[in-house]
């Protein structure tokens, strides 16, 4: 009976989908969204803000955090460049040629105060530019009102540098040029001490406890202490706040035994949180904790006392000896007696430089391992490796001994004699001495930055920076709400993070705009903050006329078709354009086309030996690429203007890492720009060999520049037979071998496959008739992570891709391609600290000499603190014009296009300039007007030809 | 039955496990992606240590299943949502996904049913063969196609609907008017496959009951052509087509990668893609395991409603 129930059920399912009613509803869904076009065109409301100015863009991808102390992405900055404001911010001068610092939240320009503070932060007497004493805004405020004083900066940087957090945008102040003074000492350090949890496993009798609070070592912290020994566990608190565990928490009178404990000793923590157990709280301690391992919770917490943690020693830390350190023999022989001497390969860095290789990475350059050979050919590396390697203890280091001592000399001083002895002038450079502290232990007081009042704050800088960089550096933020900081804090590990700005909700921003709606994934909406002083005549830094724009609605899309559609349709007010829009909107009026300072290229692998090993793949001949001429044959069959023009959006071409974005002296000449120098432009004339003057087909330099295109077919051709014999003559190819040219990009894309498909053409007509014809195959890989690595070790043969840099320093981009101690150097089969050029120049002001330096140390010359540094600017472009034309005549990278940004904009607005400068851009919201507000805009777009812009 | 649903429950936990072993593994052989920058290297050092990624993956595993074991913590997003648990950020993009396949589900299975029965009872007419040379259109072409095609002309040149879908704010919830009629474009996208599979599965399934032996006898009975057809041969038909559409169904909750980035749908879609390429292991292990465990599922539910649905197929069913 109960069977045929069921079926009978079953059949009455089926039946559902043949039934009248069914029917019904399936002929009204079906109805419902025939008419639903009709009903949506019918659907338009009136908008409620028409009279406002509103602007409307998108961005591809939605910030995760906008907190200016770790934010690093794009769209991360995104929102802080309308809720927040430096210091100092840079706009279009007012005949919107140039650029033009201008106070915000500061006012007036910093002063030098370096003179009242000899003797303190490491200022000498003489020293200028060092401490800067900046006085704020008076009228500055959060968007809630509240005043923003000289506190909030100094407490803010605090954080921003904290050891604790280990903010990424801590490097601006801790490393490099604007490296704040002992900012980096108090980055580093970490406490000498630790508390460890003990763990389930460990066990301890009653005496050894006893022992450990009589030497004041057991502390308990509710906030810190992880309520298991797992990564990432709760802690106590984090655990008793989840209401299902409390149960666990009760004891046999049903009190709770957190609640118990937290009354009584909470406000006993010490400034990091921890308790510390004596003799008359520990019987309370055992009892309460006593609880939670007799519950269910016995399995992860056997012992009363694991809860507790242990105070000792931190873990070890190595720090390198540095070149300009001195040892006598005795001193090392008695840090060897004191076992404070040690050395590893995977970790200790050959150079004392940041970013620098480890002794093992370098090795493992095979350019560079000849500095590693003694006199019987030996490779010094290879003999400590195979000793001593497997000594070495937890942290990678190995000791070093009475016993090995001689022996690690011996070799390490074939590197000290080699023409590394310039960077590692002692033996003992490459040791490292074992302390348990991470760095010299700096409170921030010592670091250089101090209130004075209110109002004014002073900054202290290990370098002397000029006015004109202090103002630069402080158009960046690194302000915060402390309130909010503060309430987002959690800990992951040992690093304390904060959730400070994620949401709207837990963000306070101090700029001309603020959040008003924020939805996941989708949509920003910002509106004027009516609180920022930019906006109160009669407040200090006033903006008359600026900013009209009322609203920003930012709306996220990631597919650049879909946002030119609404750009087209007049609901966004700026699109981006990509190479294949360009043939509808080459010639629009609207169209804007700015330069980044990126140089998109190729770089080879030149390495002989290192290309024969990746010719084990039996995909073809690689080694012909150490041939200069068979690269050079490549760079000649380019076009980089047709490159630029139909293949990377419209970018210019390139033939050099130095595009025109790049400034020699910006302080005191806003036209100093590098590659319209005459120095610059020559070096490029001479690197293709165009002759110019009298007679010649051109007759100056700068008609030679511009005849340049760097695409010759016919001498390409000639270079492949000529790298063809040479290669044939040097073992270095084999008749009827392919070649096969891997070109590396992180990832794949329709952009580059037309790049491929536009080289591999090229490349069959310059060999067509020659003994290459048809046997050069180049192919666009991706390789997400490590391609840079990779080609620097010889492990692949080719990378496309950019370097940037900043603005005003040309030579510290051709440091990418010098400097040794750089992971940016990737040009394997290049050694920049042993090949050397000359260079012929006025140096002294005492009539032209010619000098010879490597590579790196020409780079270094004039970098800060280079023997050249302070030299007049014809000096600079001689050696830089030299450096980039000797990089470049080797044609182991090959630039190819300028990065380049095509931007569409509508007619319901005006930007301040159609010519984009690198500092200013178009001068952004600040300047921009409006024709339309949001009510006539409307009805302008009701007329879709009102909306063409080809 | 009771023993059947039991064991593939059983079995399907063990395929999960299985599914997350090989995957956790694999994400985390994965290299870091490349820092030049040398204080943010050493920050990404600093989280990746304090995150115990240093440590052994086995290690790493363990400690991943104690905390879902222990405290059901898939642990937070560093990536996609900073400090964001993955909890929230699988939750918070859900519904918009959710909306638009429900509302794409209820537009494409009673339309591709009809067209279906449309073509069955009109084989080999210009009907059938009109509604066949559409369907295998649809069949054949990618949805992003449709999307494209739709957004351009319905949404850009005919202005009838929006490019993209709205966003809350502007129009005051997901299940307003205004957001609806946004999200047209992307329910038709996603439906015309949908469309296209059912109406072929139907018309076949439809024609060969048409055929059968019952239904002679059901004319013979007296019955007209209708009633034979909606009493006996749909009826029959709909007992492979309904665990297609309960399959269906199932899958709501998976979003379109490509339909979601062309109409800027704030869905999953994306989620799995852009946590392995920014290599946000938690949220790739919760999108796996929730994913994962739907797919499994819709299988069971799947078998099973063959059983409810034909008690001739009935697992340990007793004769």
């Amino acid at each position: 009976m109960a069977m045929r129930e069921k079926i009978f059920t079953e059949v009455k399912f089926v039946k559902l989908f043949t039934q009248k009613p069914v029917a019904v509803f399936l002929a009204a869904v079906m109805l419902c969204c025939l008419l639903l076009p009709v009903l949506t065109a019918c659907n338009k409301k009136t908008s409620e803000d028409d009279y406002l100015y509103t602007y409307r863009e998108y961005i591809s991808k939605f910030p995760t955090t906008w907190n200016t102390h770790n934010g690093t992405t794009d769209a991360d900055e995104y929102i802080q460049g309308y809720t927040e404001i430096g210091l100092y911010d840079i706009t279009l001068s007012e005949d919107r040629t140039t650029y033009a610092f201008i106070d915000e939240m500061a006012t007036g320009d910093p002063k030098d105060i370096t003179s009242a503070n000899i003797g303190k932060y490491g200022i000498a007497e003489g020293e200028t530019g060092k401490a800067w004493e900046i006085t704020l805004n008076p009228d500055a405020t959060f968007e809630d009102g509240t005043r923003i004083t000289a506190e909030d900066y100094v407490w803010s940087m605090e954080r921003l540098i904290s050891p604790e957090m280990k903010n990424s945008g801590a490097s601006t102040f801790i490393t490099g040029d604007n490296e704040l003074y002992n900012a980096r000492n108090y980055y580093s350090f970490g406490s000498t001490e630790e508390y460890f949890k003990i763990n389930a496993e460990t066990t301890y009798t009653d005496d050894e406890i006893n022992q450990m609070i009589e030497d004041e070592l057991l502390y308990f912290s509710f906030t810190k202490t992880p309520i298991f020994d797992t990564e990432g566990s709760f802690t106590v608190e984090g655990h008793h706040n989840i209401e299902s565990q409390k149960k666990y928490y009760l004891n046999e009178d049903g009190e709770d035994v957190y609640d118990i404990l937290y009354s009584k000793y909470s406000n006993q923590a010490n400034e990091l949180g921890y308790i510390l157990i004596t003799k008359e709280n520990v019987s309370d301690f055992k009892t309460n904790f006593s609880v939670l391992s007799a519950s269910a919770l016995g399995v992860l917490i056997p012992n009363w006392y694991d809860l507790l943690s242990v105070l000792q020693a931190a873990s070890p830390v190595y720090t390198k000896i540095t070149a300009e350190t001195e040892y006598t023999e005795d001193q090392l022989n008695q840090m060897v007696e004191d076992e404070l001497l040690y050395f590893s390969f995977s970790k200790t860095p050959i150079f004392d430089s940041e970013g620098s290789f480890t002794v093992e990475g370098h090795h493992n350059i095979e350019s560079q391992r000849k500095f590693y050979k003694n006199e019987a050919g030996e490779d010094v590396y290879d003999i400590l490796y195979k000793k001593y390697a497997s000594s070495a203890n937890e942290y990678g280091y190995i000791k070093i001994t009475k016993e090995n001592f001689a022996d690690f000399k011996t070799n390490f001083s074939v590197l000290s004699a080699s023409a590394l002895g310039a960077l590692i002038p002692n033996w003992y450079d490459l040791l490292s001495i074992i302390s348990y502290e991470e760095s010299v232990e700096t409170p921030f007081d010592n670091v250089g930055i101090y209130k004075k009042d209110d109002t004014h704050f002073v900054m202290v800088f290990v370098n002397s920076l000029t006015a004109w960089q202090v103002k630069y550096l402080l158009t960046d933020n690194w302000l915060v709400y402390k309130k909010y900081y503060e309430e987002g804090y959690s800990q992951q590990g040992s690093l304390t993070v904060t959730n400070y700005g994620t949401t709207s909700g837990n963000y306070m921003g101090y700029g001309p705009y603020k959040l008003s709606a924020y939805e996941k994934d989708k949509e920003i909406t910002f509106v004027r903050n009516e609180n920022w002083y930019g906006y109160k005549e009669g407040a200090t830094n006033y903006h008359a006329g600026q900013f009209q724009t009322d609203k920003i609605v930012c709306q996220i899309i990631a597919d650049q078709a879909t946002a030119l559609l609404e750009f087209e349709a007049g609901n966004l007010d700026s699109v981006k354009l990509t190479t294949n829009n360009l043939s509808k909107y080459k010639f629009s009026d609207y169209l804007l086309k700015r330069t980044a300072s990126n140089t998109w290229s190729i770089t080879f692998n030149s390495n002989a030996e290192k290309l024969k090993e990746i010719e084990k793949d039996n995909a073809g001949n690689r080694r012909i690429l150490s041939v200069t001429d068979f690269r050079k044959a490549i760079s000649l069959c380019l076009d980089r203007s047709y490159i630029g023009q139909n293949i990377l959006a419209g970018s210019a071409a390139a033939f050099s890492f130095i595009n025109e974005n790049y400034y020699y002296d910006i302080e005191n000449d806003a036209n100093s720009i590098y590659r319209n120098s005459e120095q610059a432009k020559q070096s490029i004339v001479n690197l293709y060999g165009v002759e110019y003057g009298e007679g010649k087909t051109y007759k100056t330099l700068d008609e030679a520049y511009r005849a340049i295109t760097g695409y010759d077919i016919d001498s390409a051709k000639e270079y492949f037979t000529q790298a063809y014999t040479y290669a044939k003559a040097n073992g270095l190819y084999t008749d009827g071998e392919t070649i096969k040219i891997n070109i590396y990009n992180n990832a794949t894309s329709a952009q580059l496959s037309s790049l491929e498909q536009y080289m591999q053409t090229q490349i069959d007509t310059a060999t067509k008739g020659t003994f290459l014809s048809g046997k050069i195959k180049v192919e666009f890989k991706a390789q997400q992570s490590g391609r840079l690595e990779s080609i620097a070790q010889g492990q692949i043969e080719a990378v496309y891709y950019s370097y940037s840099g900043d603005y005003n320093d040309p030579n510290g981009m051709l440091g990418n391609f010098t400097d040794a101690s750089k992971t940016t150097l990737i040009e394997c089969g290049f050694d920049p600290t042993t090949e050397t050029f000359e260079v012929t120049c006025d140096f002294k002001g005492e009539g032209e000499e010619t000098l010879s330096k490597s590579y790196y140390d020409w780079q270094k010359s004039i970098s800060a603190g280079g023997t050249y540094a302070n030299a007049s600017n014809e000096v600079k472009l001689a050696i830089m014009s030299a450096l980039e034309f000797n990089l470049l005549s080797a044609f182991r990278t090959l630039p190819l296009c300028v990065g380049t940004d095509l931007t569409l904009r509508s007619k319901k607005v005006n930007y301040a300039t159609d010519t984009s400068n690198i500092f200013a851009m178009y001068g952004g919201v600040r300047l921009m007007t409006y024709n339309y507000n949001n009510g006539d805009w409307n009805n302008f777009c009701k007329d879709k030809n009102n909306l063409n812009y080809a | 039955m009771a023993k059947y649903v039991i064991k593939r429950i059983l079995l399907m936990f063990f395929t999960l496990f299985v599914i997350m072993t090989i995957c956790f593994v694999l994400v985390k052989l994965l290299e870091p992606n490349e820092i030049l920058d040398v204080t943010q290297a050493e920050r990404e050092e600093a989280i990746r240590e304090a995150l115990g990624y240093n440590k052994p993956i086995l290690v790493q595993y363990l400690i991943y299943w104690k905390n879902i074991l222990t405290a059901f913590d898939f642990g937070v997003s560093f990536k996609i949502e900073y400090l964001g648990s993955v909890n929230d950020v699988i939750q918070d993009r859900l519904l918009p996904t959710i909306l638009i396949n429900l509302y794409a589900l209820l537009f494409s299975v009673p339309l591709g049913i009809l067209l279906g029965i449309a073509a069955a009872l009109k084989k080999n007419r210009w009907q059938d063969h009109v509604i066949s040379t559409v369907v295998m259109m649809f069949v054949s072409v990618p949805s992003f196609v449709y999307a494209f095609i739709l957004q351009y002309f319905l949404g850009a040149k005919l202005g009838w609907f929006p490019i993209q879908m709205a966003s809350v704010s502007s129009t005051g919830g997901y299940f307003t008017w205004e957001m609806f009629s946004s999200m047209i474009l992307p329910i038709l996208a996603l439906s015309f496959g949908s469309i296209a599979s059912l109406a072929r599965f139907t018309r076949a399934e439809l024609a060969e009951s048409l055929t059968s032996d019952y239904m002679l006898l059901a004319r013979a009975k007296g019955l007209t052509v209708g009633q034979a057809t909606i009493r006996h041969a749909l009826k029959n038909a709909m007992v492979p087509i309904l665990p297609t559409i309960i399959a269906m169904f199932a899958n709501i909750l998976t979003g379109s990668l490509i339909i979601e980035k062309i109409f800027s749908v704030p869905g999953v879609g994306g989620l799995y893609i852009q946590s392995i390429q920014e290599l946000d292991y938690n949220v790739f292990m919760a999108v796996t395991v929730f994913y994962t465990f739907i797919g499994l599922a819709a299988n069971i539910i799947v078998d099973l409603s063959y059983g409810f649905l034909d008690p001739r197929i009935r697992m340990g069913a007793k004769k």
